[in-house]
């Protein structure tokens, strides 16, 4: 990554890492029970939740893969992401009314726990937690790795000096402030990258000379790469229109923040304000990748040796420095936002989920336990990410197809349909888990077991809906609590 | 009256056995059909409700699906990369039926959520009784 030298981009960055240990400070005498550490006490309004849900989603691929897929694919990616605006609000239509009355009739913190509640024993929120975990390291791991990356370019200092201070910072406010810190640290982040992006378009279309002039360059350099599907073409395409357009639903990190909500009513509009506003998060995905090529077709930048450097090569060269600072900053923001959620999924994972279905309640002192938890997680991931790379690349790659493939027919069928089993949850969610694996490290290895474009995740996604409701259909269903079933009627 | 989301479940395993089968047989077509196909289903399954016509719902929903797959077809059919650039609002013609067309048209969903929130999804006295009934005291 190229390094800045600005020290306005310094001086933004450190500001946001200060603000980030302030929020950690406040957050901490507000979280005071296991609710406030996993649910945000279900205190939140719309604003936070839907900045939270799209910060977390938007992750350190959005600012630095995204752009460099583009880069690279041209418009193929961007399947990845316009899907949001209706992919997001199908999160609210699927999960958010049931899973925000659960709350208020159990005392559900997690979505395993919801799971179990849903359909009883202990194997189904024993599989889910197992599926979180598993994908919890994958995207910790690839967090932890690009917070380094950011904070090595930033600071100009060595990778494992920028990993102790980024992830110092991280530990300290998801540890103290749990969820609340994250959260409100979103809320901050979201809003400044909302106006970032936007200015970065802006910004993108002047260097290029307007869209139609890149259209124009792109096209005489390749008519796929700026055509319809992009270079990765229409299977590739439609294979994304499917595992984000359906998938999301299936995010952990996005469907818990619904269950956060003050007011079950204020989900009304919230469904289209996170729709809309990922969608302007993701101006910034397209412009800088499009205008990055064009310049380097032109002639007026050196080819990259590696896409996923279009980002931080155009911040750095192309964009006024305070924008640049805070597009930056937001980056930072962007990626540790993504990893706190994650730490408080896992977190609660090990501390709640697996003792509870495994022994039939949760561990004592859970408050202690969940702050330990998180700061067990953060140093066993950072080491994965630097000692076992290529298992953090594996896991990282597979996390949002192994989510989506896992929750999308457990959660999202399950909380909508009385048939549904335990053990179509526990068939679903193994199929997703094993597909996602055999698939991946079978591409990895040389051996794609699937035609060219065809993404694993949305092979994984339908054969587990598939299972899921076959299973269900061909297992007995245990009668079901009379909460739950009211629930199912609402 | 109960929900009985059954028959909604069970077109979505087909659809899914329907995209597996046509992204094995590389047909992408087929698979962002259906794909779009499991989306409005999945869609009418979380806004269902017992006691309610769900006509207008229902209706808008397949309305959504059919011009988003005429959006896709569009694009198939417009993307010629053999031919001269002809553009729309700075994109090639293919490609603004993505950027000015399905997307705008994704827009809808969440509009639709909120237009439909208090009469279809959550009726405010559907929820005053179910919270009197089971909410922890």
């Amino acid at each position: 990554m190229p390094t800045a030298d600005s020290q306005l981009i310094l001086v933004c960055v450190v500001v946001y890492l200060a603000s980030c240990a302030v929020v950690g400070i406040w957050a901490m005498r507000r979280t005071t029970s296991t609710a406030d550490f996993f649910l945000a006490g279900k205190s939140l309004g719309p604003l936070v939740v839907v900045m939270a849900t799209i910060s977390s989603v938007m992750s350190g691929f959005g600012f630095v893969g995204g752009p460099g897929l583009v880069y690279d694919s041209g418009i193929s990616s961007l399947w990845m992401v316009f899907v949001s605006t209706f992919s997001l609000p199908v999160v609210f239509m699927l999960t958010g009314k049931r899973l925000r009355l659960l709350v208020e009739i159990r005392p559900i913190l997690t979505l395993p726990e919801a799971i179990s509640a849903r359909y009883g024993g202990s194997w189904p929120a024993i599989a889910m937690s197992v599926a979180i975990v598993l994908g919890v390291l994958g995207y910790l791991g690839t967090q932890i790795l690009a917070i380094g990356t950011v904070l090595q370019a930033v600071l100009g200092i060595d990778l494992l000096s920028a990993l102790a201070i980024g992830l110092g910072v991280l530990a300290f406010y998801s540890i103290a402030g749990g969820i609340v810190a994250g959260v409100y640290t979103d809320l901050f982040q979201g809003i400044l990258m909302l106006g970032a992006s936007l200015a970065v378009l802006f910004q993108c279309l002047k260097v290029g000379g307007g869209m139609s002039a890149i259209t124009e360059t792109l096209w005489a350099m390749n008519p796929d790469y700026i055509g319809p599907w992009g270079t990765r073409g229409d299977m590739a395409a439609m294979s994304w229109l499917l595992l984000f357009g359906i998938g999301a639903a299936g995010q952990p990190h996005a469907v818990t923040k619904l269950m956060m909500l003050r007011d079950i009513r204020q989900l009304k509009w919230s469904a289209l304000a996170t729709g809309m506003s990922y969608m302007v998060l993701a101006m910034l995905w397209m412009s800088i990748g499009l205008a990055m090529r064009t310049l380097v077709v032109r002639g007026d930048h050196p080819a990259l040796d590696n896409p996923d450097l279009a980002a931080p090569t155009f911040l750095l060269h192309y964009t006024p420095e305070l924008l640049a600072g805070i597009v930056f900053a937001g980056l930072l923001a962007a990626i540790m936002s993504t990893a706190d959620s994650f730490l408080n999924l896992g977190a609660a994972a090990v501390v709640r989920d697996i003792p509870t279905a495994v022994r039939g309640k949760p561990l004592e002192r859970e408050l202690l336990w969940s702050r330990v938890a998180t700061g067990t997680l953060l140093l066993v991931s950072a080491l994965f990410a630097l000692y076992m790379e290529n298992l953090i690349a594996l896991l990282g790659t597979f996390g949002w197809g192994t989510f989506a493939a896992a929750i999308v027919p457990s959660v999202c069928l399950g909380m909508n349909w009385k048939r549904a089993t335990g053990a179509a949850c526990v068939a679903s969610i193994a199929t997703s888990v094993i597909l996602n694996f055999v698939l991946e490290v079978a591409a990895r290895q040389g051996y794609p077991l699937l035609p060219p474009g065809l993404a694993v995740g949305a092979v994984a996604l339908l054969a587990s809906t598939a299972v899921f409701v076959w299973v269900s259909l061909a297992t007995r269903r245990r009668a079901l609590a009379r909460d739950i079933d009211a629930l199912l009627e609402v | 009256m109960a929900v009985n989301n059954s028959p909604l479940a069970m077109l979505c395993a087909v659809l899914s056995l329907a995209a597996l089968v046509a992204g094995f047989s590389g047909q992408a077509a087929l698979v962002g059909m259906s794909a779009v196909a499991l989306i409005v289903v999945l869609s009418a399954i979380g806004l269902r409700a017992p006691g309610r016509p769900r006509w207008p719902v229902l209706s808008v929903l397949l309305a959504w699906g059919a011009i988003f797959c005429g959006l896709l077809a569009l694009g198939f059919h417009l993307h010629d990369p053999a031919t001269p650039l002809t553009t729309f609002g700075g994109f090639p013609v293919g490609t603004a039926t993505l950027v000015y067309g399905t997307t705008p048209l994704g827009i809808t969903m969440g509009v639709l959520y909120g237009l439909a929130f208090e009469r279809d999804i959550l009726p405010l006295d559907e929820q005053r009784e179910f919270l009197d009934r089971f909410a922890s005291k």
